[in-house]
C-alpha cells in the first residue's frame, strides 16, 4: 500500500554541539523517579505492576477506620509509642501467611488466591550485609481487608502527618517478608517487588484520595527514614510517625461485566445518568455525521470547476482528437493538448510515428491513460490535459467565473449545514444539562444522607466494587493502601467496666463504625475521650485479661449523651476464641 | 536481475562494534539495571546516535529532542527486562525509538519523513542490475514512496543507516535471515516499480 512519505534528499542534520545541547540526564533521572536506582511510584512515572483484569476478591468487604480527634486521645498507657506498635490482641488467632518457595536467581510470579499477585524479579534478595542471596528463599505474604483482620493483626491504623493524627481507611493491607534458613532477608536495591493487591471497597467518588503507606513496625523511624521521607515527599515526618507515606495509590476499579465496564461508578443512580450521557454523545455524533444530507446537493466535489493547466515547458506534449461526448469534462476546453506525466519514459520518435489507433481512459480527476498503437508497437502513457495560449486564457476566464458561482453556492450550503449542526448541538446540550442537574441532585442527596448519619442509605446508593491496588515495594514489611479520614464531631467521655462494675484499665479497646467500616484502637483508662458518629451503627469491644471479648453494642450507643461522662458497661462474651471464625461470629455487625 | 544480494555487503561499511566492547557494555547495562543513575554512561554514549536516528525520521529538532527524551525514559523504565543477546545495546534503543516514532506519526496525521543522502540512494541501486541512476532516479524515488512502512524501515536501516542484517533483525525484532529476506523482497518491489516506468 502506498504510504506517501515526505522524502528529503540531502537534508542537513544538526551538529554534534546542537544535539548535545538537548542532553539532560539529570532531568531524565528525576522523571524516572530514581536517584538511588529504584523506580518508585511517583506521579505516575514509577514502575507499577499492571492490573490483572478479571481478578476478583472473594470474601470480606473493605475496611474503614474510625477517626479519633488529634490530641483528644489521652495517653492511656502513659506510653504514646505503645499505641503505635503492632500488638495482636488474641495471640492464638493470627492470620496465616501464605508461603512461596522462590528461586533467588530466577524470581517468579506468585498468586495469593484472591486475585492478588506478587511478582519477584530475578536476583531480588540480599542478606543483611548486602551480599546477594542464591538458592531458594521462603517468601511469606498475607493480607488484611476488614475490621476483623485489622483487629486480629494488632496493627495500629493511625497516621501521624506533621503532628496531625488521622485514622486510616484501608483499601487493602499486606505484610510480606522473606527468609532463608530462618535468616531474614532484604530486597535487593533496584529490584522492587511488584504487588497487585486485590480488595473491595465502597465507592464514594473519592477513590483518588487513597495513598500507599509503609509501617515502621512499631519503632520510631530513624533519622535516615525521616530524612529520606522528607526528601522524597517534601513533608515533615513526626518522630512519632508509624506509617510512612509512599506516594499515591494506583488503585484500579475492576470492571463488573454485569454493569458498565471501564467506568468508575459512584452510585447506581449516577451510573444510570452516565449511561444516558454516553447515549447522548453517541446520538450527537451520529446526527452530526449526517447533518446536511437532507439538503439538495447544489454543490459537490464533482461539480467543483476544474482549473485549466498550462504545459510544462520541459515536458512532452502532443495532441489528438478527443471524443467530447465520452469525456464531457474536456468539452469545456477546445484544442486540448496532452502532456506526458513526468517520470515516464518517452521517446521523441513517437512524434514521427503514424499511430493507427489511440485509446484514452480516465485514471483520476487529472490523469488519463493513453494507449498508442501502431503497426510495430504499442505505447502506454499517463497524460494530463493542458491548454496553451489564448485557449488557456479563455479557459481561465471561464473557470474564474464558474468559481465565483460555485464558491457562493458552496458557502450558502455550508451555512445551512452549520445551522443544522448547531441545532443538533443545542438540543444535545440541553439534554446534557438536564442530566447534569439530575447528577448534582443525586450527589447532593448522597452527601446529605451521609451528613445525617444515614450512611446505610447512602451506602446502599453507593456501589461496592472490586479493586486492584498496584504498587512496587523496595522493603519488606507492612504496606497499606489507605486514605486519611477527618474526625467525627461527637465526643464521648467515659470509663470502661465489666458486669461487676470493676473498671478496666489498660485493656485495648476497639471501635468500629459499620457503614464507614472503620476500626480504631485505644487503651482503657479513666475518662477516655472518643469520637464517633452516633447516628451510624457502631460496635465497641475490648479484650479482657483472659482473652475474651467484651462488647458495647449499638443499642448502648443510642443512650449516650455527648460530652457527658459515661460508664461504658461492657458485656463479656463467654464463648472461647479458637480461630478467626469465632471472632467474626462475635463481632458481627 | 538482483544477484548475489545475500552474499554481498553494501558498499557503505556497516557499523562495527567489537565483541569485547559488547561484553563490556553488558556490564554497564547490568549496573544500570540495579541503579538508574548508572544509566548515565549509556545515555551519554548513545544520545547522539538515537537523536540522529529520530531526526532522520522527523526533520524537526525540537520534536526529535522530545521523542529522544521519551526513548531514554522508556529505556530506563524497561531496562530490567533487557537481556543480553550479543548485539550492541543500541539495537534495543533503536527499537524503542522506532516504536516512539511510529506512535508519533500515528497521532500526528502527517507524512513520515524519510531522509536520504544522494550517495546512499545511488549505492542502493548497485543492488539492481541494469539500473541507470541518472535516468531512473525519479522512478526510484517514486518506488520508495510506494513502499509500505515495514519495507521502508528495512531499506532505511539497511541502506541509509548501514546496519548489519543482525542489527536490523534486533531493531525490528525479527531474525537475521528474515531481515535478509525482507530486504531482498523490498528491493525486488523497488526494481519492479522502476522498470514499469
Amino acid at each position: 500500500m502506498k504510504k506517501d512519505y515526505n522524502i528529503k534528499i540531502n537534508n542537513s542534520e544538526p551538529s554534534s554541539e546542537q544535539i548535545a545541547a538537548h542532553k539532560d540526564f539529570d532531568t531524565l533521572l528525576s522523571a524516572h523517579g530514581g536517584g538511588t536506582g529504584t523506580a518508585e511510584v511517583v506521579g505516575g512515572m514509577g514502575k507499577i505492576a499492571k492490573l490483572s483484569i478479571g481478578a476478583f476478591l472473594t470474601g470480606a468487604a473493605a475496611l474503614i477506620m474510625l477517626l479519633f480527634a488529634p490530641g483528644l486521645l489521652k495517653n492511656n498507657t502513659g506510653d504514646d509509642l505503645a499505641e503505635r506498635k503492632i500488638s495482636p490482641p488474641i495471640k492464638q488467632v493470627r492470620k496465616a501467611f501464605a508461603s512461596y518457595k522462590v528461586n533467588a536467581h530466577q524470581g517468579g510470579v506468585y498468586a495469593y488466591g484472591n486475585g492478588s499477585k506478587i511478582t519477584v524479579p530475578p536476583h531480588a534478595f540480599t542478606y543483611e550485609d548486602g551480599s546477594e542471596v542464591t538458592g531458594d528463599v521462603d517468601l511469606k505474604y498475607r493480607e488484611f481487608h476488614d475490621f476483623v483482620d485489622f483487629f486480629l493483626s494488632g496493627i495500629p491504623m493511625e497516621y501521624d502527618s506533621a503532628g496531625q493524627v488521622f485514622q486510616l481507611e484501608s483499601a487493602g493491607m499486606m505484610e510480606i517478608y522473606a527468609e532463608q534458613n530462618g535468616q531474614a532477608l532484604r530486597i535487593n536495591s533496584g529490584k522492587d517487588i511488584d504487588i497487585e493487591l486485590a480488595s473491595e471497597i465502597a465507592l464514594d467518588g473519592n477513590e483518588s484520595a487513597y495513598n500507599l503507606y509503609r509501617f515502621f513496625n512499631g519503632k520510631n523511624p530513624t533519622q535516615d527514614d525521616i530524612n529520606a521521607q522528607a526528601h522524597s515527599h517534601k513533608t515533615n515526618v513526626s518522630s512519632k510517625a508509624n506509617w510512612s507515606y509512599e506516594g499515591k495509590s494506583q488503585l484500579e476499579i475492576i470492571p463488573d461485566n454485569k454493569e458498565l465496564t471501564g467506568e468508575k461508578i459512584e452510585s447506581k443512580e449516577l451510573a444510570q445518568i452516565k449511561k444516558l450521557e454516553r447515549n447522548i454523545d453517541r446520538e450527537e455524533k451520529r446526527l452530526l455525521a449526517v447533518a446536511g444530507n437532507d439538503l439538495p446537493p447544489v454543490v459537490s466535489e464533482m461539480a467543483k470547476p476544474k482549473a485549466p493547466q498550462a504545459p510544462n515547458p520541459n515536458g512532452y506534449v502532443f495532441d489528438f482528437e478527443v471524443n467530447k461526448t465520452r469525456f464531457p469534462e474536456l468539452a469545456t476546453y477546445e484544442n486540448v493538448l496532452w502532456q506526458v506525466v513526468e517520470g515516464q519514459p518517452f521517446d521523441e520518435n513517437y512524434y514521427n510515428v503514424n499511430w493507427a489507433d489511440v485509446e484514452i481512459r480516465k485514471k483520476t480527476d487529472d490523469v488519463y491513460n493513453v494507449t498508442l498503437t501502431s503497426e510495430n508497437e504499442q505505447v502506454d502513457l499517463d497524460v494530463t490535459p493542458v491548454l496553451s495560449g489564448k485557449d488557456y486564457r479563455k479557459a481561465q476566464e471561464e473557470f474564474d467565473q464558474k468559481m465565483v458561482v460555485y464558491s457562493g453556492q458552496f458557502a450558502e450550503r455550508q451555512e445551512k449545514v452549520n445551522e443544522q449542526r448547531n441545532a443538533i448541538k443545542r438540543r444535545m446540550n440541553a439534554q446534557r444539562a438536564e442530566l447534569d442537574a439530575q447528577k448534582a441532585d443525586a450527589t447532593a442527596r448522597i452527601a446529605e444522607l451521609k451528613k445525617q448519619g444515614r450512611n446505610g442509605e447512602a451506602t446502599n446508593m453507593m456501589v461496592t466494587r472490586k479493586v486492584m491496588n498496584n504498587f512496587a515495594i523496595r522493603d519488606f514489611g507492612i504496606w497499606n493502601v489507605d486514605r486519611p479520614l477527618p474526625p467525627f464531631e461527637q465526643i464521648f467521655v467515659g470509663n470502661f467496666c465489666d458486669e461487676k462494675e470493676k473498671m478496666y484499665k489498660g485493656n485495648p479497646v476497639y471501635i468500629v463504625n459499620k457503614t464507614n467500616n472503620t476500626v480504631g484502637r485505644f487503651y482503657a483508662t479513666k475518662r477516655n475521650q472518643i469520637r464517633i458518629n452516633k447516628t451510624t451503627e457502631n460496635l465497641m469491644w475490648l479484650v479482657t485479661d483472659d482473652g475474651k471479648l467484651a462488647i458495647f453494642s449499638q443499642e448502648q450507643f443510642n443512650n449516650l449523651i455527648p460530652k457527658k461522662e459515661h460508664t461504658f458497661a461492657m458485656v463479656t462474651v463467654l464463648q472461647s476464641i479458637e480461630n478467626e471464625e469465632d471472632v467474626r461470629k462475635i463481632l458481627k455487625l | 536481475m538482483l544477484s548475489g544480494l545475500l552474499n554481498h555487503s553494501t558498499k557503505a561499511p556497516p557499523m562495527k562494534v567489537s565483541q569485547n566492547a559488547i561484553d563490556q557494555e553488558w556490564e554497564d547495562v547490568k549496573a544500570a539495571q540495579k541503579n538508574a543513575a548508572a544509566f548515565r554512561p549509556l545515555y551519554e554514549r548513545y544520545y547522539e546516535q538515537i537523536f540522529r536516528f529520530v531526526y532522520r525520521r522527523t526533520a524537526e529538532e525540537a520534536l526529535t529532542a522530545d521523542i529522544c527524551s521519551q526513548v531514554f525514559l522508556k529505556a530506563m523504565q524497561k531496562i530490567k527486562t533487557y537481556t543480553f543477546r550479543g548485539v550492541p545495546f543500541s539495537a534495543w534503543l533503536y527499537r524503542i525509538a522506532n516504536n516512539e516514532i511510529t506512535q508519533h506519526y500515528r497521532h500526528a496525521k502527517k507524512s513520515r519523513v524519510v531522509s536520504i543522502q544522494e550517495i546512499q540512494l545511488e549505492e542502493m541501486t548497485d543492488e539492481i542490475d541494469n539500473f541507470d541512476y541518472e535516468k531512473q532516479r525519479n522512478n526510484l524515488l517514486n518506488a520508495l514512496n510506494n513502499l509500505s512502512e515495514s519495507d521502508m524501515q528495512i531499506i532505511e536501516l539497511r541502506f541509509f543507516e548501514q546496519h548489519s542484517f543482525k542489527e536490523v533483525g534486533q531493531i525490528l525484532n525479527i531474525t537475521e535471515n528474515n531481515a535478509k529476506t525482507r530486504t531482498y523482497r523490498a528491493l525486488e518491489k523497488i526494481k519492479r516499480h522502476v522498470l514499469m516506468y
